[in-house]
């Protein structure tokens, strides 16, 4: 193999020397940029801890598909179903089927010292819901509580449903999650009913959970049943709030990014500009455009991943500190997501700058100077 | 260091040739000519000076000479190499293997110590090795500055500047050596030792220099006097002015 001439570390000769010289002025652009990566981070961890907290329960539902009636919009709190709708699905090959019905309600303990909010799912005991979860036949009537409320009530603390005059006992805690920001809390579908329909249920429930194999043709199932049937994950915009929050998140992330490529584009332009004399008498020496160029592009990449890896560390600080004060909630994908998408527009930002290097006439180099 | 005694050149291959070289710039609705079909033939150990006014084209010339700008007419050849028909790439390429600049107040760059702008001249041709990093001592050294490897720009003296420009350009191994105004920011005492320097280095690596200059103490020892008027050469012996070259 042919032996380098030129050591890998010096491919960047003036613009590392450069930014060894003029450290306080690469700090400063590096610090801000840092402070946009801080930013990203935190709000990559929040908005994966909104999306948590409004969807973490129905995501960890063993199904494939939910079944809302028509026009619902995949929210459970505008969708019921009755038998027959039920009867469809429950009949056609390739379908596994249990009913679900759905409930945000305030329950308080018996010695009302106590209120909790919870989103109620009544289910089927002997379901594959029920099954193939953590919750079991305590549910017949008892309410099996997510764990987050494990310290608020006890097992064996009768709470009480305010206009239901329904009290059920606490049969215990599983990892059951959150929807629509509140803990998901398992009974029976009898009692759920019961709660919600008194003794006028007529079966009604508010969804059906699906695990359907491939090709089974739910249109044609939908269009008999007048149900819409969507991925648990389409279902997951029927959750209160989840659109708007994902949303604004969405909008603010890319503002960030924004100001970030306008930054590091600032930055450049000036630094290029000032440098128009250097990069002349560079090309006067006989430095070809793209020795110059590699040399600008190097120095922006070094001052970017510095400054998005000390950001975002300390975004992930930051988030770790304030972790029970706010959904947090980090994962590699989207911390790597938000890092990378700061490098790509910053980088878009620099190069359009440095991109007037390009035409920087090698005789300026003879002109007087100023 | 003392002026070396002029050595005849004449016979030696010419390693810098301008011929019929015209340079005309925009000039309110018309143009005006800043180099009129000038002629120009620098043989290798030769050094010519080139006096003339503020505005007469001196820094026109030489940028044309050291291929940085192409004239509108006329033909510069390099070492033998005739450039018109170069492309923009070729040029740059006959320029790192062939010219060198010494600039106007040195113009050396603020974040590189004295050895490493000699370096930065190696790493632009991919030569940065071992051999190269000695060789940069070594030229600091041959202009006395042994002691200053290591200084920034803004910890050298203007004299100290100068001469590692000096360095800097003798570092590109050039054919042709191009100084323009190389003493405007020094006193005269240090500007002399520059062009002396000059003068030495010419001679001892057979360069083909040419040093743009208003200063009168370069009239001891220069090869050939020119001066640069009406867009022409003319030697420049006296106030007779013995005629245009070209």
């Amino acid at each position: 193999m042919r032996r380098r001439a030129v050591p890998k570390e010096d491919e960047m000769y003036l613009g590392l020397r450069d930014l060894r010289v003029a450290r306080a002025r690469f700090a400063l652009v590096g610090a801000t940029i840092a402070l946009v990566a801080l930013l990203s981070t935190v709000l990559s961890g929040l908005a994966n801890g909104l999306v948590d907290d409004g969807i973490s329960g129905l995501r960890a539902l063993p199904i494939t598909h939910l079944t809302f009636r028509e026009g619902a919009d995949s929210s459970f709190s505008r969708s019921t179903l009755t038998p027959d709708q039920l009867a469809v699905f429950e009949s056609a090959p390739g379908v596994e089927c249990t009913p679900v019905g759905v409930a945000f309600l305030n329950a308080t303990s018996d010695d009302g010292g106590t209120t909790v909010d919870i989103a109620l799912f009544g289910i089927e005991p002997d379901g594959f819901l029920a099954e193939d979860t953590a919750v079991d036949d305590r549910i017949e009537g008892g309410l099996l509580l997510d764990e987050e409320l494990a310290d608020e009530v006890d097992v064996g603390q009768t709470l009480t449903i305010p206009g239901a005059n329904a009290s059920m006992p606490v049969v215990g805690f599983v990892p059951a999650g959150t929807y629509g920001h509140v803990p998901m809390a398992f009974t029976s579908l009898d009692e759920w009913q019961r709660i919600q329909y008194g003794d006028d249920a007529r079966g009604r429930v508010s969804a059906l959970a699906l695990r359907v194999d491939d090709g089974v043709d739910l249109d044609a199932l939908d269009r008999t049943a007048g149900t819409e049937t969507g991925t648990r994950e389409d279902a997951f915009v029927g959750s209160p709030g989840y659109s708007a929050e994902t949303a604004t998140m969405t909008l603010i992330r890319g503002f960030l990014l924004v100001v970030s490529a306008l930054v590091v584009g600032a930055f450049f332009t000036v630094w290029t500009v000032q440098r128009t004399r250097q990069i002349g008498l560079l090309k006067a020496m006989g430095a070809s455009t793209a020795y110059v160029l590699r040399d600008a592009l190097g120095q922006l990449a070094v001052v970017l991943l510095g400054a998005v890896v000390v950001g975002t560390a300390l975004g992930l600080a930051a988030g770790a500190l304030v972790d029970d004060e706010a959904p947090f909630h980090f994962t590699v994908r989207s911390v790597a997501t938000s890092a990378v998408a700061l490098l790509l527009t910053g980088l878009a930002g620099g190069l359009t700058a440095v991109r007037r290097i390009a035409s920087v006439d090698p005789a300026i180099s003879l002109a007087a100077e100023q | 260091m003392t002026a070396p005694t002029p050595q005849p050149a004449a016979g030696r291959p010419a390693a810098l040739e301008l011929d019929d070289v015209e340079v005309a710039v925009p000039d309110g609705d018309g143009t005006r000519t800043i180099l009129a079909g000038v002629a120009l033939e620098v043989r290798r150990g030769e050094l010519v000076t080139i006096a003339g006014r503020s505005g007469a084209g001196k820094s026109t010339l030489l940028a044309v000479a050291g291929l940085l700008r192409r004239p509108d007419r006329g033909e510069v050849t390099i070492a033998g190499r005739p450039t018109s028909g170069l492309s923009g790439r070729e040029r740059t390429v006959v320029r790192r293997d062939h010219v060198a600049v010494v600039h106007q107040s040195a113009q050396l760059f603020p974040s590189l110590t004295a050895v490493e702008q000699l370096e930065l001249v190696a790493h632009i041709r991919g030569r940065l090795d071992r051999a190269a990093r000695e060789r940069a001592r070594a030229l600091l050294a041959e202009v006395g500055l042994a002691h200053r490897m290591d200084a920034l720009p803004a910890h050298l003296s203007g004299g100290e500047r100068q001469r590692v420009a000096v360095a800097r350009a003798l570092m590109a191994e050039p054919s042709v050596l191009l100084a323009d105004e190389p003493t405007a920011a020094l006193d005269p005492e240090r500007g002399q030792e520059i062009l002396d320097l000059l003068a030495v280095e010419t001679r001892e690596r057979d360069l083909a220099t040419v040093v743009v200059t208003h200063d009168p103490v370069t009239r001891s020892w220069p090869d050939r006097r020119l001066e640069l008027r009406g867009g022409r050469l003319h030697e420049a012996g006296g106030p007779g002015d013995d005629g245009a070259l070209t």
